[in-house]
């Protein structure tokens, strides 16, 4: 097979070998595409009331 | 041979005109430059057309392919008798590179060269599907055919040879073989798609002035300039790249404890409710694992947790519920549930953090064991990766699947079933 036969397969290639690096970086950061947990910054961290957790009212920090 | 000087010419046998043929002594047919009946010098055979159509591409056009440049020197207009489709042919001509030529049907162009390599040659009979140039050719077309009009000159009485002929076409798109055989002549020639740019280009005229596109070619490549092999095995490749990269990853970092502890419901608070661990350290960026398990039995736990980084105050907020519920009933026992989660945190900053976490008991249980891990082992982005690298071949196969399809349907030698069938 000659590269003849590859030649209208460059930019698919120059993609899967962009995939398989952000596969490689992904997974050496621990960066979970699809599976994670919800998470969400705190109340206090996006504007609101400092301190505050649900209804709770903490100040907690060590 | 007549004329006023040594120059090789032709008199019309019907309007006595003086033609000079661009192929000198391998001119064995033309056309009157003045009147434009066809005649054969050396046997007096003379034919009017009763049918007249212009080149789109000029008699003595200079186009160059594959770096060769040739010279338009006939056109020949033919029919296929059976189905009756009209297509063109262009007869072309280098000095240092010999014949070749332009078939044009539907504004889908084949550049075609002799073949001297064909495989049927030794019993003088046409294979149904040859193997050539590394292709596996397909016979798309069996035929006989006549010529409707002719314009310039020909190496050979193209007339003649043309309705004496049976034709083969087969195809390994771009590919095609086509096989002419007749109780004097025996021809083969191997050519290749070519689009109506890259036509016009050749003879640096405007796209415009071809025939318009009606359809897909014959030969037309489905997509892109490659094989169905050559996608499969970038595929494959691709694939065992990806897993290659997932053992590795896997191998090199492996899950581990940072913190575990059991917490009663006697070690809530009262004013907040909260229990807060230990510090624990994270020394890369990292995927984390936080595993509850509770002494569950027709139960549930709930809880609310903050991963709080000590040295930014950053904080991810996250909760998570478990409950485990048994019992019988008429087709036996029966449970559902677990008693136990794993919630995941993606991409955590290294740095130093503890949890705070809001457990709501439901009175009949009264506590749970945590556990942080650190280097969490996850298996979705592989899967993600796996199917989307078959994405694009699974689109490519479908489309080439129909496309194919629609190639075939002119064809009596169809490998896929009609609505004719």
């Amino acid at each position: 097979m000659s590269w003849d036969n590859f030649k209208g397969l460059r930019w698919y290639m120059v993609t899967v070998l962009m995939a398989l690096s952000f596969f490689a970086y992904s997974q050496s950061i621990g960066w979970l595409w699809v599976g994670s947990t919800k998470t969400k910054p705190p109340a206090d961290q996006v504007g609101g009331a400092r301190g505050t957790h649900g209804g709770y009212r903490y100040l907690h920090h060590k | 041979m007549s004329g006023p000087s040594k120059t090789l010419s032709y008199e019309c046998p019907k309007c006595k005109t003086v033609n000079v043929p661009k192929g000198k002594a391998l001119t064995v047919a033309l056309t009157c430059k003045s009147c434009g009946v066809y005649f054969c010098p050396h046997s007096n055979i003379n034919d009017k057309f009763s049918e007249k159509r212009d080149p789109a591409i000029p008699i003595g056009s200079r186009g160059t392919f594959e770096g060769k440049t040739y010279e338009v020197l006939g056109y020949v207009l033919k029919l296929e008798k059976k189905h009756r489709y009209k297509w063109s042919e262009y007869f072309l001509f280098s000095p240092y590179h010999g014949i070749a030529f332009l078939s044009e049907y539907g504004g889908n162009w084949n550049f075609l060269t002799p073949y001297a390599n064909h495989l049927w040659l030794s019993d003088r009979k046409a294979l149904q599907d040859p193997y050539a140039m590394g292709q596996a050719f397909k016979l798309y077309a069996k035929y006989n055919a006549a010529v409707l009009y002719a314009q310039g000159e020909f190496f050979n009485d193209t007339i003649a040879v043309t309705e004496d002929s049976k034709h083969w076409e087969h195809i390994a798109p771009p590919y095609i073989l086509t096989f002419e055989q007749s109780n004097t002549v025996t021809g083969s020639f191997l050519g290749k798609y070519i689009s109506p740019k890259d036509v016009a280009s050749a003879f640096k005229m405007p796209a415009g002035k071809l025939p318009k596109k009606d359809g897909m070619g014959y030969t037309e490549p489905i997509l892109g300039n490659f094989t169905p092999v050559a996608l499969v095995a970038v595929s494959i490749v691709a694939l065992m790249a990806a897993f290659v990269i997932n053992i590795v990853f896997n191998n090199m970092t492996t899950e581990e404890s940072v913190y575990q502890n059991t917490y009663t419901q006697l070690e809530l608070k009262d004013s907040v409710k909260m229990i807060s661990t230990p510090s624990f350290e994270l020394q890369k960026t990292t995927a984390v694992s936080v595993q509850v398990t509770a002494p569950l039995d027709n139960d549930w736990f709930y809880a609310e947790y903050s991963l709080i980084n000590e040295v930014t105050g950053e904080e991810q907020e996250f909760s998570g519920e478990i409950s485990y519920y048994r019992g019988t009933d008429s087709d036996g026992s029966w449970s559902e549930g677990s008693k136990t989660t794993d919630m995941f945190l993606s991409s955590v900053p290294a740095g130093k953090y503890h949890l705070d976490i809001y457990p709501e008991f439901s009175g009949k249980n009264n506590y749970f064991h945590i556990a942080v891990y650190r280097n969490a082992a996850f298996s979705g982005n592989i899967w993600l990766l796996a199917i989307g690298l078959c994405v694009f071949p699974a689109i490519y196969f479908t489309y080439r699947h129909y496309k194919e399809v629609a190639r075939w349907e002119d064809s009596d030698y169809s490998p896929y079933e009609t609505d004719d069938d």
